[in-house]
């Protein structure tokens, strides 16, 4: 019983404990969020000088307003594009038998392989040939397809029995009646998943929009961030706005991954 | 549609087929001629976008990355010459090159092998909690899902010379300073240690899940039959967990290799290239210093490094990876 109780009480404390090592980077921003600058500056918290204008200040700091309203504007429609795009794909390759299917299902997979980043210099000479360079195409319309979510969603639809799409061939629908009211329900939860995923990496990248935007009124969320952190030089670098703008960014994936975590992290492998 | 009649009417030959007489019935017979072609187009128009869009902005890249990694390109002229494989000798006569390389390695290794075994320690203790710990969980993938960037901003403070947390501590039970990003060991150090705790969660959860895939029968009978703890760890616990490190490992080295957000915000590839990786050596000359031929050639490195990856587990994989 003791021996028991011992191990209850570890395994109980190790767990403390790496919680605790994974949230105390966001606990620590949360806090330097809401403190003073001197606060800030020696590190001696205090509940009196509550300072909540550090995100009034962060937000006037750059316009942020603008940066959000860019980078929605891309995860939103990147993930509305690539759904319906990805579905179309899936559905084919799924159910339909047609010349060259197989040869083109093993090259959608093998584009998988291709690190996206590894092939960022030629992608910025043919977005620049299209003269798309800080447009809002050259930030949506190379993301418009995902091999890995034509693969997940194929997987869901082939999960799918065909005997119900028989019987309703036989009631005349036609195939985009079919992905839309028999695919498209069946395979929710799997589509929900792919969104999120979709929506979460669009907000996130840096790489990317670093690259193809050079004027302020084009940056993303990250973009305008990485930018907000350099130029806050001067007398250095004021923490306190910083993890206020911080705090705003990680935000609305927070809220998302709250509402949502379900689906989020179905979408991952081995993470149930 | 041409599927409705076949499955109505089976025996359907073509004597059965009506010769058009009316204007009527032509017109039937040519919509369903129409149809007819359009479903068998159907199939083509729906894979389409996706085929186009993955050809413009993958296969094409990837092809023009060899060929670019030929010629002398810069982005600022028109003109350029194939120069066979100077690219490549440049980069192997490039003393940075090789410490980049260098770099990457020790950096993939270090993160990896760090990710795992604390992984593996930390999911050990998990499984030992079978209930209530879906707080846990989902704390535990939080990190993987954030941004680079925020988090980064939030280590430079902690990290800070004078006023982060780490060094007041250290100052406070007189250890003293540490240069966490402006020594070459230590940035090295400090990125390693960043890259770590964003995904440890995420590897703690994939190899839980194989921990409670092992059935606590299998280990109760060799129990039975006299094994050691150790015994069944070794004999029963790893075999069947060796899936999930593998996955862990192979997904670790993969993204280690295109470390590239972290490298940006921390350090910029400093102290004196200390911190600097292959894909941010990439972007510096393709982006900033706009040898484009130069930058091609690094990822075409890059590439084959990560295509060898991928190749190992896939051969490998089907003697380790056995899905339930």
């Amino acid at each position: 019983m003791t021996v028991s109780h011992l191990v209850r009480y570890t395994v109980n404390i190790g767990l403390l404990l790496i919680t605790l090592i994974i949230a105390f980077p966001f606990i620590w921003m949360l806090i330097g969020s809401i403190q003073s600058l001197e606060n800030v500056r020696s590190l001696s918290f205090s509940f009196d000088g509550l300072q909540f204008s550090n995100f009034y200040d962060a937000w006037n700091g750059a316009p942020f307003g603008r940066y959000f309203f860019n980078s929605f504007l891309i995860a939103v429609t990147v993930s509305i594009i690539q759904l319906v795009i990805n579905i179309f794909a899936a559905y084919a390759f799924a159910r339909l038998s047609f010349k060259g299917k197989n040869v083109l299902f093993i090259i959608v997979l093998s584009t998988m392989m291709i690190p996206a980043q590894a092939i960022f210099i030629p992608n910025f000479i043919i977005i620049s040939g299209l003269n798309w360079y800080n447009t809002y195409f050259a930030l949506i319309i190379p993301f418009c397809a995902s091999a890995f979510g034509i693969f997940l969603i194929r997987q869901a639809f082939l999960q799918v029995p065909k005997e119900i799409e028989e019987s309703a061939i036989l009631e005349g629908a036609n195939h985009l009646q079919i992905i839309y009211h028999m695919m498209i329900p069946l395979a929710k939860p799997t589509i929900i998943t792919c969104i999120l995923l979709c929506f979460i990496s669009q907000y996130s990248d840096l790489f990317w929009p670093l690259i193809v935007t050079n004027s302020e009124d084009m940056r993303t969320v990250q973009v305008g961030l990485s930018s907000f952190m350099n130029d806050e030089g001067g007398s250095g670098p004021q923490w306190h706005i910083l993890m206020a703008a911080s705090t705003m960014v990680i935000m609305p994936l927070v809220i998302l991954f709250i509402m949502a975590q379900k689906y989020i992290m179905k979408g991952v492998p081995g993470a149930k | 549609m041409d599927e409705n009649y076949l499955l109505v009417n089976p025996n359907r030959t073509n004597k059965d087929r009506k010769i058009p007489h009316s204007l009527e019935e032509k017109k039937a017979m040519k919509s369903r001629v129409m149809r007819k072609n359009f479903n068998k187009l159907m199939p083509y128009l729906l894979v389409l976008p996706a085929i186009t869009l993955l050809f413009i902005f993958v296969l094409l890249p990837l092809i023009l990355t060899f060929l670019l990694s030929f010629t002398n390109w810069n982005l600022m002229t028109v003109e350029f010459d194939w120069v066979g494989i100077k690219q490549y000798e440049r980069l192997f006569n490039d003393p940075l090159f090789w410490k980049v390389v260098r770099n990457t390695l020790v950096f993939t290794f270090f993160s990896v092998l760090l990710t795992l075994c604390l992984a593996l320690f930390f999911s050990a203790l998990f499984d030992q909690k079978r209930k209530g710990g879906s707080f846990y969980k989902s704390l535990l993938f939080v990190p993987y899902i954030t941004p680079m960037v925020p988090m980064s901003i939030v280590f430079l403070w902690l990290l800070d010379q004078y006023y982060g947390l780490f060094n007041t501590v250290l100052v406070d039970i007189g250890i003293g300073r540490i240069p966490w990003l402006t020594d070459p060991r230590w940035a090295m150090v400090s990125i390693i240690l960043i890259s770590v705790w964003k995904t440890i969660g995420y590897n703690t959860l994939i190899l839980l899940a194989g921990l409670q895939n092992v059935p606590n029968t299998v280990k109760e009978a060799a129990r039975m039959d006299g094994a050691t703890s150790r015994q069944v760890f070794l004999r029963i616990t790893m075999p069947l967990l060796s899936p999930n490190i593998f996955f862990v490992v192979v997904v670790g080295i993969i993204t280690s290799f295109q470390a590239y957000d972290i490298i940006y915000m921390m350090t910029n590839g400093g102290p004196a290239n200390s911190t600097n990786m292959v894909l941010y050596y990439m972007y510096q000359h393709g982006f900033q210093y706009f040898d484009t031929a130069y930058g091609s050639a690094i990822a075409v490195i890059l590439f084959l490094g990560l295509i060898t990856i991928t190749f190992v587990q896939l051969k490998w994989s089907k003697k380790w990876v056995h899905y339930s």
